[in-house]
């Protein structure tokens, strides 16, 4: 945190060596996102058909106009979204907790003690899979613990942190959270 | 009254039945649950073919089938090392739960169980639903608490226990003093609303009567109609308030908080008894809260937050210790509950930027009403109302600030937000679960930031939080919670 006393832009632990997840993630999330805007804009074409609107009379927008508007917001957001999500997404493994930083807008840096993991649990929705990606889960005994979720890591990076963490913790020196070079 | 579960009874393994007189409880709970609104639609619907009456009745009497039925087939005691409950007519199902995962046991009596002597055994097991807890209704109270001493197995935990001691009790005066300062208006509110949409329902329009009263009061309608909803508002607060006082009684009566080595046992209520165990191991946190009129007398409620399934006190996880008390004896409560030291006496505000956050989002809201009031009643009248909604802003950014606070004092965290209710959480560090860091747009701009402390047992979006720290502080204080040696 050295340096940055005057920025007001101060988050914690700078220094971490963060994780990237997988560069396939952005297209996952990308493919998921199209296919959210179709369903939406499909249903909202179905309310605001070009020939029989069903909004309200006094409704500003000619029939069709809305649906076709808000059909390309949602598109543009699923193509520029995905890139800012993955860039902001990070984690870092230390000795007594796992970090997860995400965020574009409202930014959260979450510490999950590693001693508090109850378990850990591996999904894959049909995108994920359709890359070969997995979702991993820390569940804590707290109530936010669903929270703790990594949204997007390759199978080997999945299972070497679901093993990670299902391992009892180092007892005695090696606290490699301190960073040697930092 | 013959006892078939008393003393002694399972420690062959034999599995018990309910007492016979449960059946009577069982069917008075029936017809308080559901009697009632039988007669209700009736009275008003008159017409029985219809199809909502029609599932009325055929949910009564599944409800009672299954009443008779859970009476006949349960069979319950101490296997070993396991609980086994088996019950069920055409679903059978036996559950066993090793006694070492069974977190807390819970007796309570309704009226009828305390005039047959009988109570109500409630198991909860580390999971925290609803579905995982074993409800055996109709158990004799001495075998209850017998039942509840071997499941703990851990030694004595019922008031009897030798070295128990009283920590709290409640007068009468007590108990209506915390029934006074707050009020329950809501609660007639939601009463009234459901009235008048009954009323609806049966063809009668209120309107209809209403008007020509107000007519006849007075030939000034209008002036009438005003007067009518003032004092209408005078008799809500009244009601709302006669309730609070009533249910202070029917929760507090008779309150008594006991210390036992292995934790608290807190007994109370007038017509509904319950015996409140809360082990030390599981109390999560401490909560202080109190409205501004119990702040102004020095007066606040102590709850505290407990993992697993207990849903006493209609907010699950937080039981009332002591539901009024003067602010001295709330830190020494919370002391003896935490048993971590002494919980920090001063908080520290949070940064002063955080007064400028309150009131961007409180003029904002201002602005918005301001535009809608515009939009529907025209220049004047928002002209009109925007110093007022301002000045109401200012206020409420005001108070909100006021009430923020924090502090670390060893393995204590406090942290205090609540415009109205002013809540302080007291969390034990190693209570703690996970903290996150958060940072709104808003907050970037103000290089403020918000840490949340994640405890088992209290809700998704009701846990302790320390809104609007510096940027600097926060960062220094997540590296304490998190990375600390």
């Amino acid at each position: 945190m050295t340096g940055r006393a005057q920025s007001r832009d101060v988050r914690p632990l700078d220094e971490e060596d963060w994780r990237p997840l997988a560069p396939a993630a952005e297209r996952a999330r990308r493919i998921a996102s199209l296919g959210w805007t179709l369903v939406w804009t499909v249903a909202l074409l179905l309310v605001d058909r070009p020939g029989a609107s069903r909004l309200p009379e006094n409704w500003p927008l000619p029939p069709g106009y809305t649906a076709a508007l808000a059909g390309m917001l949602l598109l543009a957001r699923a193509l520029v979204w995905p890139s800012l999500w993955y860039r902001h997404w990070r984690y870092a493994v230390r000795a007594r907790d796992v970090l997860l930083r995400f965020g574009v807008i409202f930014r959260t840096i979450r510490s999950v003690p590693r001693e508090r993991v109850q378990h850990v649990d591996l999904a894959q929705g049909p995108v994920l899979r359709l890359f070969g990606l997995y979702r991993v889960t820390l569940y804590t005994a707290g109530s936010g613990g669903a929270d703790a979720s990594i949204p997007g890591l390759e199978e080997k990076d999945a299972l070497a942190l679901r093993d990670e963490l299902l391992e009892t913790p180092a007892e005695d020196g090696e606290r490699s959270g301190e960073r040697p070079h930092g | 009254m013959s006892d078939p579960t008393a003393d002694g009874g399972s420690r062959d393994g034999r599995l018990h039945r309910l007492h016979p007189a449960s059946l009577l409880t069982g069917l008075a709970d029936f017809a308080a649950r559901w009697l009632l609104p039988l007669l209700l639609v009736w009275a008003i619907g008159g017409r029985s073919e219809s199809v909502p009456v029609r599932l009325l009745v055929a949910g009564a009497a599944l409800s009672l089938v299954g009443r008779v039925s859970t009476y006949l087939t349960t069979r319950f005691g101490i296997v070993g090392d396991r609980f086994v409950l088996r019950r069920g007519l055409l679903f059978r199902q036996e559950r066993t739960i090793p006694l070492e995962s069974i977190q807390n046991v819970q007796i309570r009596q309704g009226p009828l169980h305390r005039a047959l002597s009988l109570a109500e055994l409630r198991i909860d097991t580390a999971g925290d639903f609803a579905e995982e807890e074993v409800l055996l209704s109709g158990v004799p109270l001495r075998a209850a608490i017998d039942l509840r001493r071997r499941l703990l197995r851990r030694g004595a935990l019922a008031s009897e226990a030798p070295r128990s001691r009283p920590v709290l009790r409640l007068s009468a005066r007590e108990i209506l003093l915390a029934g006074a300062t707050e009020n329950r208006v809501g609660y007639i509110a939601a009463a009234l609303a459901g009235l008048l949409e009954l009323l609806d329902d049966a063809g009668v329009e209120p309107r209809d009567w209403i008007e020509p009263l107000l007519a006849r009061l007075s030939d000034e309608p209008q002036r009438t109609a005003a007067l009518a909803a003032g004092l209408l508002v005078l008799l809500l607060l009244a009601a709302g308030w006669t309730v609070s006082v009533a249910l202070a009684f029917l929760r507090f009566h008779g309150f008594l908080l006991e210390e036992t080595p292995r934790g608290f046992v807190r007994t109370s209520g007038l017509l509904h008894r319950s015996w409140i165990v809360l082990p030390h191991e599981r109390v999560q946190a401490a909560i202080v809260e109190a409205n501004p009129l119990r702040r102004r007398l020095g007066r606040v409620t102590v709850r505290a937050v407990t993992a697993g399934g207990s849903r006493d006190d209609l907010r699950s996880g937080r039981t009332v210790v002591a539901p009024l008390v003067p602010e001295a004896r709330a830190r020494a409560l919370v002391r003896a509950l935490l048993r971590s030291g002494d919980p920090p006496r001063r908080l520290r505000p949070v940064h002063p930027r955080s007064l400028r956050r309150g009131l961007v989002r409180f003029a904002a809201a201002a602005a918005a009403a301001v535009l809608a009031l515009y939009a529907t009643a025209g220049p004047a009248a928002s002209l009109a109302a925007a110093p007022v909604l301002l000045a109401l802003a200012w206020l409420l950014a005001r108070a909100r600030y006021r009430a923020l606070g924090w502090a670390l004092r060893g393995p204590i965290l406090a942290a205090r937000a609540g415009i109205w209710t002013r809540r302080t959480f007291f969390v034990p560090l190693d209570r703690i679960q996970s903290v996150a860091w958060r940072q709104s747009p808003i907050q970037r701009v103000q290089g403020l930031a918000t840490l949340e402390i994640d405890i088992a047992g209290s809700g998704p979006f009701a846990g302790p939080r320390i809104v609007d720290l510096g940027a600097r502080e926060a960062v220094d204080l997540f590296a304490r919670l998190t990375g600390g040696p």
